[in-house]
């Protein structure tokens, strides 16, 4: 398992348990060395000491070379061990041993002396590890007896092992505190740690016990420790954005399975009852043509459900090819004049207010439409938009019927493109009788029927400015409602325009601008 | 009997009156919102009432309200597409008599108009029979003893109609207002022409008679003499 995939609380102890490390190596590497500088200095001290009784002390001696161990005073009882005695020497500056104890035995090798101080060696004798010094001394008292100075290097030595034990056992114990205090330390981290984490683990919980049956639930942000607050709280913001979505897509097939229903059941009712009549030639044309009739209604239902439930695209118009802007109005006004005719409505195109005034440009374009390529459209480029030319077509097509029929008998309806430098607006206007306030916030949302007996009548099912809303949006536009001061609606549709072409370079026609 | 569908779907409305116009005891008037239902409703008289919740102009459960309100005692089936628990509660709680969810089956749609009908009559059971007379709702077949008489539509209806309604007497008009949709010109001597028509088939010579004139009030179906409602 890597290292980043450990438990929080481990790698956490983890972590502790090499800072400690770290930390109590230094202190009892730093306790040991000076615990060892110390013991060394303390015992070099009793080396010397003892090496400047030497000289005095075989002085007192007659004969000054002649040892009587039993005569030896007190402290020389390490001489008189029998195991691992003391031991030392006496030289003269020239090399010549003068007093030596024990006789047996040679000097060590490590041999080198200074004139003004001690030199301390080590060196092994037998199976032990001995410390010795050689002091340097000046043997013989001038004023007493004027025999002469003399001057000579003593020689000491003593089983250091002692104090060597005495170190390994400070070491040891250094050890095995150190080591006790990281196992400790370490448990210690763990379990705090884990407690720590706690509050994490609960909300983990609580997260996990959501289901997609109780999205209402919410994650409690209270009594939380302060820095896993936002996390809960952007759970929670998540969960939020998600039941509303779960809402939104439950209402949708909710209402979209209502709105099968009805085709539905008259397409069932329409068959069944032609089962259980009599049949005959004539009667059964009429009754598949009705049969038909409801087929369509249903095909025309699912593809409007289709275009809405179609996910947006994330880059919108990236592979969308373009569409000229004023030929698709002109065709959808020219799809809807026999509608208007049919409810004596009036149906016109009026330009832009940023336009100069072309009399007649309504007709002009509306005629083009089985021409389109060869139509002359003025000197002003033509703008196109990034959509595909159904999408164009649908949503003023819808706009438009919309103002016709719910303008009612005799509506006005005024068709304009306002074009700026980057966009260009259709606007649909109708001096019908509007729409009460309650009902614009509400009349892009998909089943909206303002009136359910004109709706059924023309077999609409609520869709058509949903519809509007959702294509627009697809191609990075807009679609909106905008108050009139006087009566009626006006709707208007933005769109980006992505380029503009001149008549003629669509190279087919070649004329001049009038 | 005559049932009056409330349905603003004027197609559905048409199909369903022509799979319950397919049984020979129906006549059906269709009225396309609440308001006109509502009105239909009050005015005619009508065996069953199939009324749809979202109507335009009246709202459906509220035409049930009125309705029920005005004392109409017309059984009602509710057949919509709103087919959530809480909506059939409400229907049922309404006052309506049945419930059925869009889409629906025609045959389960007319088994239950039938059955409203004998449940309202008091006869549930699906063979009605007055003395050795015998007439079976479920496949509209008439026998008088062990012999089956055939019978057209409209003197099936009348005499379904009479035999839900045995020992009671029938007034002319009332046979009108039941056997006959909105469409139909009424005229009473029909109604005279189906009876005799029907007593010579159902009533022959040497056997007791089940059909009986009441002078200036009606007919009755009994295998009684009527002697208490004979006038003098």
């Amino acid at each position: 398992m890597k290292l980043r995939r450990l438990p929080l609380s481990a790698s956490i102890a983890l972590l502790v348990f090499l800072a400690e490390l770290a930390l109590l190596g230094f202190f009892a590497a730093g306790v040991y060395l000076l615990c060892e500088k110390q013991f060394l200095a303390s015992f070099d001290e009793s080396l010397r000491t003892n090496a400047m009784a030497i000289p005095a002390f075989v002085e007192s001696q007659e004969g000054g070379v002649k040892l009587e161990m039993e005569s030896l005073p007190d402290w020389g009882a390490r001489f008189r061990r029998k195991k691992d005695p003391d031991l030392f020497a006496i030289v003269d500056t020239a090399g010549t041993l003068l007093v030596k104890f024990p006789a047996s035995g040679d000097l060590p090798d490590w041999a080198e002396r200074k004139e003004k101080r001690a030199v301390f060696g080590d060196f092994p004798r037998g199976t032990r590890n001995y410390r010795g010094v050689f002091e340097p001394r000046v043997l013989g008292d001038e004023e007493e007896n004027g025999k002469g100075k003399r001057r000579v290097y003593v020689f000491y030595a003593a089983d250091r092992e002692e104090m060597d034990e005495r170190l390994a056992s400070v070491a040891s114990a250094l050890l095995w505190g150190a080591g006790l205090l990281l196992l400790v330390s370490g448990a210690l981290a763990w379990g705090i740690a884990w407690r720590g984490l706690r509050p994490l683990h609960r909300l983990a919980g609580e997260a996990a016990a959501i289901r997609e049956t109780t999205l209402d639930r919410r994650l409690s942000v209270r009594d939380i420790p302060v820095d896993l607050e936002p996390l809960a709280v952007s759970v929670n913001n998540l969960l939020e954005r998600l039941e509303k979505a779960f809402e939104r897509e439950r209402q949708f097939s909710a209402d979209a399975a209502h709105e099968l229903r009805t085709p539905l059941s008259t397409l069932k009712s329409g068959i069944q009852a032609a089962l259980v009549c009599r049949r005959d030639a004539a009667g059964d044309r009429t009754v598949l043509g009705e049969l038909l009739e409801d087929v369509l209604r249903l095909e025309k239902l699912c593809e409007s459900l289709l275009v809405i439930a179609a996910p947006n695209e994330k880059d919108p118009g990236r592979a969308m090819p373009l569409s000229d802007y004023r030929q698709c109005v002109a065709a959808v006004l020219e799809d809807f004049r026999p509608l208007a005719q049919l409810t004596d409505s009036s149906l016109t195109l009026s330009p832009g207010k940023d336009e100069p005034a072309k009399p007649g440009a309504g007709e002009d374009l509306a005629g083009s439409r089985q021409e389109k390529d060869s139509a002359d459209r003025g000197s002003t480029p033509d703008p196109l938009v990034r959509a595909d030319e159904c999408s164009v077509l649908q949503i003023a097509g819808n706009l438009i019927e919309n103002a016709i029929l719910h303008g009612g008998t005799g509506v006005e309806v005024r068709v304009g493109i306002v074009e700026e430098e980057r966009s260009v607006t259709l606007v649909v206007e109708d001096n019908g009788p509007g729409m009460p306030a309650e009902d614009q916030s509400r009349v892009f949302d998909r089943f909206f029927r303002r009136d359910q007996a004109r709706a059924r009548a023309t077999g609409g099912a609520g869709l058509g400015l949903a519809i509007c809303r959702a294509l627009a949006e697809r191609h990075g536009g807009s679609v909106r409602y905008v108050p009139r001061p006087e009566k009626g609606c006006r709707f208007e549709w933005v769109a980006e325009i992505a380029a503009r072409r001149k008549a003629h370079s669509q190279g087919l026609k070649v004329e001049p601008g009038p | 009997m005559r049932v009056l569908i409330v349905e603003d779907e004027v197609r559905l409305a048409r199909n369903i009156r022509k799979g319950i116009e397919s049984l020979p005891s129906f006549a059906v008037d269709m009225a396309h919102d609440g308001e006109d239902g509502e009105h239909m409703a009050r005015t005619n008289a009508y065996d069953v009432i199939i009324l749809d919740l979202m109507l335009p102009k009246v709202d459906g459960l509220e035409v049930l309200r009125r309705l029920r309100a005005a004392g109409r005692l017309t059984p009602v089936l509710i057949l919509t597409a709103r087919t959530a628990k809480e909506d059939i509660v409400r229907g049922l709680d309404f006052g309506s008599d049945d419930y059925l969810g869009k889409p629906f089956d025609m045959g389960e749609l007319l088994a239950r108009i039938k059955a409203l009908i004998r449940r309202s009559c008091g006869k549930p059971a699906p063979v009605l029979r007055v003395g050795d007379l015998e007439i079976n709702t479920r496949c509209h077949s008439v026998r008088r003893g062990s012999e089956a008489i055939f019978l057209p539509a409209l003197e099936y209806r009348l005499l379904e109609y009479l035999a839900f309604h045995t020992d009671q007497v029938i007034s002319k008009t009332e046979l009108l207002e039941h056997l006959y949709d909105f469409n139909w010109e009424k005229f009473s001597n029909v109604i005279e022409h189906y009876i005799s028509s029907l007593r010579r088939k159902l009533d022959p010579p040497g056997q007791p008679r089940i059909i009986h004139t009441l002078r200036g009030q009606g007919y009755i179906l009994s295998e009684q003499e009527p002697r208490n409602h004979q006038t003098p």
